[in-house]
């Protein structure tokens, strides 16, 4: 390399060539940021798609921020809307002049209430605003705490490509008329089979749902029919093991299968025979006995699996198979801690195991046993078993709490870091931590922080310090989504 | 083999496979609109936008990757996501040049309309973009932040009611 030249060579490049370098990189956060040069150009590029996140009532109340909004230079493709019944007419006025502006390129469009509400009064204004949009928008949908019903009209009007529903849908005649791609359900139905029976283009599937949602064979049989299906996250837990596996292979195109049911299916499953176009496989298996036999099997049928997620009470064993098998050539692996297990003796042990496994990318550790808290020397010892971890999640019960400073220290690829905490944390060491390494972080999520942490207060700090924040607030998205969200530094 | 001579910015001549220098659409189609003899053996091609080092650079590029199959237009698929981890060890070695040597490769490879030359250097750079804070990348191409405050914060309250996709 020569030395540094005085004047910067990449800003002598004529518009044309760094949309042509920045179209490459599909995160756009921070180059705006750079200089005036590249802010002009982020604004040029077409490929700058945005999203209008609107938190909550005073995003359009604050003049500077509306008009902001309503002169922007950027393309701005979907509207991010969290909402109450209470808004006030002021919001809604505004809230109409946006989407008059924007409605051709609203290709997404998420609405939350803030609160749910028990029903929805005649004269609350969303509705009759989204109708302002064109038919073709939005292609993508997403509601949640909102009672269907009411957006029924709008919905079947629409040529929704991609929808989810977060919560109750009584009636499963609302997608009758759409053509969907991508469908995922987040709450408790009757039954799903009519709301996938007419979706011949298929090719996500997701459903999240508690023990009344009747998952049967019928329900097996129509996805067998969906013969675009790339993606299946169901849970199986009372079905027929030998419909399933009968089902899943004769499906094609499934890439991905991602299921909830107990050890006997799940090795039944793995044991049968090779499935090719697997590449992502998350199971559950409550059972310690067959483990040994799923591992091994996973291996042989499934050979193009690049990521593998196992929910289990013998979280342990997965630990050493990991370690040990020099088979085992995974991109991201789970491991979900379900019941017991993880206990600190057996952890120590895991210097026996010294394959350090070099591509896994991403690694999820789960542990949900009060019981068997993970501390700092048995976590950065089993971490440095995977020197290049680029994301990392720590959720329930792992002792975080004063050494994730030395935790981001010795991780040098980490670029995100995910931890959902069930021990107490204080403000005071989150905020100094995070202030004093947050820059090589592109992502921290911290979530479900109990007692000695004060969310509102730490909330308070990331929205003064960092952009973005983000906020869920369903149970029932727990497990994979959280409560709490904080993200974006720079 | 058939032969031709290009002549870079400081007149310096290059005598090339054909082959080779037809790996530049912009040479090719100076051949057939200039009318060039490609017989003639003292017709030079001028190229006055390329410098000496930088076209040697592009020859030795383009004799490498004579041969390589020419990827229709049609294969942009148009969603299809664009790669940066695709670069062959050769490109990585031969990519490895100071940033005054690179940007000018893509000015290059730009002006003599080369696309496989034009994407692998586009994408050397995209890497050394990816994953970096703001203050990384001024660091890393060596710019210098010329917002004011009061701009900085303009474009940070942008990014408060703007997300990513």
């Amino acid at each position: 390399m020569s030395p540094q030249k005085e004047y910067s060579g990449i800003l002598q490049l004529p518009a044309e060539l760094l949309i042509e370098i920045f179209s490459y990189i599909t995160d756009h956060r921070y180059i705006p940021f750079v200089c005036h040069r590249f802010y002009q150009i982020i604004c040029l590029m077409e490929r700058h798609l945005c999203i209008l996140s609107i938190k909550d009532e005073r995003t359009l109340l604050r003049n500077e921020m509306f008009s902001s909004i309503i002169s922007s230079h950027r393309i701005l493709t979907g509207i991010k809307l969290r909402i109450g019944l209470n808004f006030s007419d002021l919001f809604w006025s505004r809230f109409e002049a946006i989407v008059l502006k924007l409605r051709h390129q609203i290709n997404s469009l998420d609405i939350t209430f803030i609160d749910v509400p028990q029903s929805i009064p005649d004269d609350f204004k969303l509705v009759n605003i989204l109708h302002l949009l064109p038919f073709e928008c939005p292609q993508t949908l997403r509601i949640s705490n909102i009672d269907v019903e009411y957006l029924r009209r709008f919905i079947s009007s629409r040529d929704i490509k991609d929808l989810t529903i977060v919560g109750a849908v009584k009636d499963q005649s609302i997608f009758m008329n759409l053509n969907l791609r991508h469908l995922t359900l987040i709450g408790p139905k009757c039954s799903i089979n009519e709301a996938i029976n007419t979706q011949k283009n298929l090719i996500n599937l997701k459903l999240v749902a508690d023990e009344s949602t009747m998952i049967d064979n019928q329900t097996l049989s129509i996805i067998q029919k969906l013969e675009k299906l790339e993606d299946i996250d169901i849970p199986l837990i009372k079905l027929d093991s030998y419909k399933c596996i009968e089902t899943f292979h004769s499906m094609r195109n499934l890439k991905t299968l991602n299921f909830q049911s107990n050890a006997e299916f799940a090795f039944e499953f793995c044991n049968s025979v090779m499935f090719t176009a697997l590449t992502e496989l998350d199971i559950s298996v409550p059972n310690e006995l067959l483990l040994d036999d799923i591992l091994e099997n996973i291996t042989f049928n499934f050979p193009n699996l690049k990521s593998l997620g196992i929910r289990t009470p013998m979280a342990l064993k997965i630990f050493k198979n990991l370690c040990t098998n020099s088979l085992i050539n995974f991109e991201s692996v789970l491991i979900e801690n379900i019941f017991y297990g993880f206990v600190g003796i057996t952890i120590l042990d895991l210097h026996e195991y010294n394959l350090i496994q070099k591509n896994v990318k991403k690694l999820i550790l789960l542990n949900h046993d009060r019981k068997v808290i993970i501390c700092r020397n048995d976590l950065l010892r089993l971490l440095k078993l995977f020197p290049n971890i680029e994301c990392l999640v720590l959720s329930g019960y792992f002792d975080t709490q004063n050494y994730l400073e030395s935790l981001l220290k010795s991780m040098k690829k980490l670029k995100e870091i995910v931890i959902v905490s069930s021990v107490s944390h204080s403000t005071t060491h989150i905020m100094g931590i995070i202030k004093e390494y947050g820059n090589q972080l592109r992502l921290i999520v911290l979530q479900n922080f109990k007692s000695a942490c004060d969310v509102e207060n730490l909330k308070m700090f990331f929205e003064d310090q960092f952009p973005v924040i983000e906020k869920r607030n369903s149970n029932l998205v727990l497990k994979k989504n959280g409560h709490l969200m904080l993200k974006e530094f720079s | 083999m058939q032969t031709i001579k290009l002549q870079s910015s400081d007149n310096e001549i290059f005598e090339c496979d054909l082959a080779v220098a037809k790996c530049s659409a912009t040479i090719r189609t100076m051949l057939e609109d200039l009318g060039i003899d490609e017989n003639s053996e003292d017709e030079v091609v001028p190229l006055p936008n390329v410098n000496s080092a930088i076209l040697r650079k592009v020859i030795q590029f383009c004799t490498y990757h004579k041969d390589d199959p020419v990827p229709s237009s049609t294969d942009d698929d148009e969603n299809k996501e664009k790669r940066t981890d695709d670069i062959t060890s050769w490109d990585a070695d031969f990519l490895k040049v100071d940033q005054g040597t690179l940007f000018e490769l893509i000015l290059a490879a730009n002006y003599l309309d080369i696309r496989s030359l034009l994407d692998v250097t586009c994408k050397t750079v995209a890497n050394m973009i990816k994953g970096k804070t703001p203050d990384e990348i001024r660091k890393t191409f060596n710019i210098k932040n010329d917002f004011t405050p009061a701009e900085e914060e303009q474009v940070r309250k942008e990014n408060t009611w703007c997300e990513e996709k």
